[in-house]
């Protein structure tokens, strides 16, 4: 499974070297169910992995990621260290996704064991295509060693790159000679 | 104080004062802000040139709100309230600026052309700046009419201006060139160059340069006007310059006539240069030019020879008058009467000067030019080949008619001409020729800058390249062909000269903005990067540089950076259109398209004619499904630049949203006949083709596609897809399989789109069979993450039907 998970994240971060992922976190609304003062979105979604979001309350622990409008979402990475916050580490996480709160439904659960560093999730839909969706909850449904708060250093969202610039709607055209001439910049 | 004491002062001062000029022309900003401002407290009065010189020191060290507070209290002078409404400028303040060059709210309901005339009267001299200036203001505050207007009159007062003439082409005006640039009677030298009191050259008073050399600042009247009692003594000389050079055109035969004139000339260079004793007095023309006598005392000898020119020489009739008044007046001028002789009577100096222009001009003769080809290219429409021959003397009023027999008695007479007396007044007629010459330049890089300004690219570069060599191997040139290339989306071409313009001009940044969006089209991410090392290199804080920066990020999908480049640019410079045109950019590609919107509607109000920016507008629209606010945009900024095939592809594209196919194919033709090297009108073609279910015509239009791209995938597939209408199953399959080899990811997740894989199950097989690149697939599709690789893959080969036919099979499955 770690070893899967490694593939997959190599794999993504080839791909996202050759550009065509884009975070959109900037485009959602982030609330947390719970969290400790001073520990809450902001640390969450800083870029820092030094800062981090702790929970304060009753498991399952949620973070809530809602879209203006339906956003297409490739995969989420999660960074936790198990040397840092050992008990907080989550152990496994829940992905639900829907229109909104009443409406999720559970399209991923990943097993995690002292993870340390970035944790990609990719998310696909029942064609296997990146899922398009309002909303996105992340819930930690237990952690390492029983803990009941959790810590959570940095989650990103990523949405394939659209297009470049403003094209004509010709399908994905595949020679440069072509594309030049397909938009005005 | 006693009068001599006054005296002293007066003079002590202008000495200062010229120390204080000297320090700002030698760029010691320091020194002369310090002996500035003692001499303003010494001077303690409120008014005067000692106030305007601080202003200006403080102007050129940066310090324009220093410059303001002086200025404010003195703005008396035409200089000083050029320069105050110059740093209301600079500090954005757009309405005090207008008021210190109107002087206030008077002449605002008078109209327009009332308000320049006024601003010429008030300003004399620097009404061109002025003029230019307010153009800026009214610009700023959209009234473009007025800038028109008020552009147009500065040029007409000093036509080399030519960023104005550059700004009347941007508001869309097509000034012709030739009525601009030229020398006109009325054209004071004082406008054109400043009067001798600013320009602060030492006046070379040796036997040898005649006063002629100092022509520059002189005003330079014609016959006709009887301004020529001109304040400015010089100008006189240069009137007589004037006349020596109208003489060029004349061919008249004066050196048979006897070397006795040869007499007067000598004199007449000593005798200007003995009247020019000291470097605050003009020279003037006494009548001792004229062997000391009026115009009614001319010697016997002059007189005959004119008598026998007369005879010779009647097609010249016509310019004599003209030419000769200018003579006379430059001898009343100096007498201080006003009296207009028309009788040719000009004396010997004329003929000497005569002679001399003659042998200039066959010294300053081109070989390449000869002074016909110089009668031939100012009646021509068009500019074609710069004569380089001495263009002096030419009025428009005057020569058409005289043309031929001009140019060969002419040529005769630089044959016949032996040695001169004197050098003396050649340095003169070179100023005059190289005036010309220049606004010749001038008329067709400013033709050359109008087709550009309207997008007529083809015809812009033609005139380019007829510029001479030395003209054409310049930043400015290379740079105007380069964006006429890259308008015409021949980018490679564009880079190309770009490049070329780079290597002659490496520290060039204006322009290199293009080139790095030229880069971008081309993807070379390379070239970018490096071009963006090096503008950096040259200056981090410039907006061309962080345009660049913009673009280079943008190339490597890195919207956030590219946004914050171009935030930096937009900082930089908040009237750079392009720069919001290129954030909008970035924010569609963010998705943030009411960010997007904005930013194209801040650049269309910043430059109107900016066509990129509507097309952005258009394409956001189009994005959002509203077709008629798209074809809007779209069809204004087609409009602006009608020439473009890239802008007649959207037109196209958002009419046949509107469902009027007819229009868009017509559009589409058009913009085939204007780039055939543009796939994309072409592929656009078969696609309405193929909406409109004309199959066998999108075949065509597809297998010249072929021919012209052939390694585009999209081509094969909507080939595919005709052949599955038309019923051709292995030529629809075979086509996928191309589209497939040619690009597997973009091929995939296109056929994810058009089919439903539970049905394809069933025709994949069928299709697995009949497909013969199924293992080419396979390591093409090696590196696609998704588990049902296998499955994907023979469904892609598979039928790729349309929806009609997916139902119809899936009712038949059912």
């Amino acid at each position: 499974m770690a070893a899967n998970k490694a593939n997959e994240s190599l794999e993504l971060a080839l791909e996202k070297f050759s550009k065509n992922i884009r975070e959109v976190g900037s485009q959602a609304i982030w609330s947390l169910s719970s969290c400790k003062p001073g520990f809450g979105v902001d640390q969450l979604r800083d870029d820092c992995v030094d800062t981090y979001w702790q929970s304060d309350g009753q498991l399952p622990h949620l973070v809530n990621v809602q879209f203006r409008k339906k956003t297409t979402v490739q995969d989420i990475c999660i960074y936790t260290d198990y040397k840092l916050d050992e008990s907080y580490t989550p152990s496994r996480i829940s992905i639900r996704a829907g229109t909104h709160f009443n409406d999720l439904q559970e399209i991923e659960v990943v097993e995690l064991n002292e993870p340390s560093g970035w944790i990609v999730i990719p998310i696909k839909d029942i064609h296997d295509n990146p899922l398009r969706t309002f909303m996105v909850q992340i819930a930690v449904i237990t952690n390492h060693q029983n803990g009941r708060d959790t810590h959570m250093r940095q989650i990103k969202i990523h949405s394939p790159a659209e297009k470049r610039a403003i094209t004509l709607d010709l399908g994905h055209l595949s020679t440069v000679d072509c594309r030049q001439y397909s938009y005005l910049r | 104080m006693r009068d001599d004491e006054i005296l002293t002062t007066m003079h002590s001062h202008e000495g200062i004062k010229s120390a204080i000029w000297n320090c700002l022309n030698r760029y010691d900003t320091e020194n002369a802000t310090f002996l500035a401002e003692r001499l303003c407290a010494q001077v303690q009065s409120n008014s005067g040139e000692a106030q305007y010189l601080l202003a200006t020191c403080y102007y050129r060290s940066g310090k324009q709100v220093q410059a303001c507070d002086i200025l404010r209290k003195t703005s008396d002078s035409a200089d000083s309230k050029l320069l105050l409404a110059k740093c209301y400028m600079d500090l954005k303040k757009i309405k005090q600026a207008e008021n210190a060059l109107l002087d206030g709210n008077v002449w605002h309901f008078k109209p327009v052309f009332d308000q320049l005339e006024e601003i010429e009267k008030t300003f004399g001299d620097s009404a061109c700046f002025a003029l230019q200036l307010l153009g800026k203001i009214y610009q700023e505050t959209q009234r473009m009419d007025q800038a028109k207007q008020a552009y147009s009159y500065c040029l007409r007062l000093n036509p080399f201006l030519f960023v104005a003439y550059q700004s009347l082409c941007d508001l869309g005006e097509k000034p012709d060139p030739k009525e601009y640039f030229q020398l006109r009677p009325n054209h004071k030298v004082s406008a054109l160059t400043g009067s001798a009191a600013n320009n602060n050259f030492e006046l070379n008073l040796g036997k040898e340069t005649t006063p002629a050399s100092f022509i520059f600042p002189q005003k330079l009247t014609f016959g006709s006007e009887s301004s020529i009692e001109s304040n400015s003594k010089l100008s006189n000389l240069s009137i007589i310059t004037r006349s020596r050079l109208a003489r060029l055109t004349r061919g008249q035969d004066l050196l048979s006539q006897g070397q006795n004139t040869f007499g007067r000339p000598d004199s007449s260079p000593d005798s200007i240069a003995s009247q020019n004793s000291t470097p605050d007095e003009s020279p003037v023309i006494t009548p001792t030019m004229f062997g000391g006598s009026n115009i009614g005392h001319l010697p016997a000898a002059p007189s005959k020879k004119l008598k026998n020119r007369r005879d010779h020489d009647s097609p010249l009739q016509q310019s004599k008058p003209f030419v000769i008044n200018q003579a006379n007046n430059s001898t009343t001028s100096s007498l201080g009467t006003s009296a207009l002789n028309l009788t040719p009577s000009p004396g010997p100096s004329t003929t000497s000067s005569q002679q001399r222009v003659r042998r200039s001009t066959r010294l300053y003769t081109n070989s390449n030019g000869s002074v016909k080809e110089n009668e031939k290219s100012l009646t021509s429409s068009k500019k074609a080949a710069a004569p380089k021959s001495p263009r002096s003397g030419r009025k428009s009023s005057s020569t058409k008619t005289q043309s031929a027999k001009t140019t060969e008695m002419n040529e005769k007479n630089l044959i016949e001409s032996s040695c001169y007396p004197s050098v003396a007044q050649e340095p003169s007629l070179l100023h005059s020729h190289s005036i010309k010459e220049f606004l010749s330049i001038l008329r067709q890089i400013g033709q050359a800058y109008q087709y550009l300004a309207h997008y007529d690219c083809r015809k812009s570069i033609e005139i380019l390249d007829q510029l001479p060599d030395k003209h054409y191997k310049t930043g400015w040139v290379l740079c105007a062909k380069g964006k006429a290339y890259y308008e015409l989306s021949d980018y490679k071409t564009a880079v190309k000269i770009y490049e070329e313009c780079r290597e002659l001009e490496p520290s060039r940044l204006q322009g290199m903005e293009v080139l790095s969006t030229a880069y971008w089209y081309l993807e070379n991410e390379v070239a970018l990067s490096a071009l963006c090392h090096e503008m950096q290199e040259i200056n981090r804080n410039s907006v061309e540089t962080c345009l660049a920066l913009g673009n280079c990020f943008s190339q490597q999908r890195e919207h956030d950076t590219a946004i914050k480049f171009f935030k930096r640019a937009v900082q930089l410079n908040d009237k750079c259109a392009y720069a919001f045109t290129l954030l909008g950019h970035e924010h569609v590609q963010t998705e943030e398209l009411e960010w997007g919107l904005t930013c194209f509607r801040t650049a269309i109000r910043l430059d109107l004619r900016h066509y990129n920016a509507w097309l952005g507008l258009g394409s956001i629209y189009y994005k959002q499904e509203r077709y008629h606010l798209a074809d809007l945009h779209f069809k204004k900024a087609y409009a602006i630049n009608p020439h473009s095939s890239v802008v007649m592809n959207f037109v196209a594209v958002s009419l046949q949203a509107l469902k009027k196919s007819d229009e868009a194919m017509k559009i589409l033709n058009k913009a085939i006949r204007a780039n055939p090297e543009n796939p994309i009108c072409k592929f656009n073609r078969a696609k309405i083709l193929f909406a409109n279910e004309k199959y066998e015509e999108a075949l065509k239009e597809l297998e010249e596609l072929k021919e012209l791209v052939p390694k585009e995938a999209q081509v094969y597939f909507l080939t595919g897809k005709v052949h599955a209408k038309l019923g051709n199953t292995h030529l629809e399959l075979m086509h996928f399989s191309w589209m497939m080899d040619l690009d597997p990811k973009g091929a995939n997740s296109q056929i994810k789109e058009a089919l439903d894989p539970a049905l394809n199950r069933t025709v994949a097989s069928v299709a697995s069979q009949s497909s013969g690149l199924l293992d080419a697939n396979d390591a093409a599709m090696a590196t696609d993450p998704p588990p049902n690789d296998s499955l994907q893959e023979a469904a892609g080969i598979g039928n790729v039907m349309n929806m009609d036919d997916m139902h119809e099979s899936s009712d038949e499955s059912l």
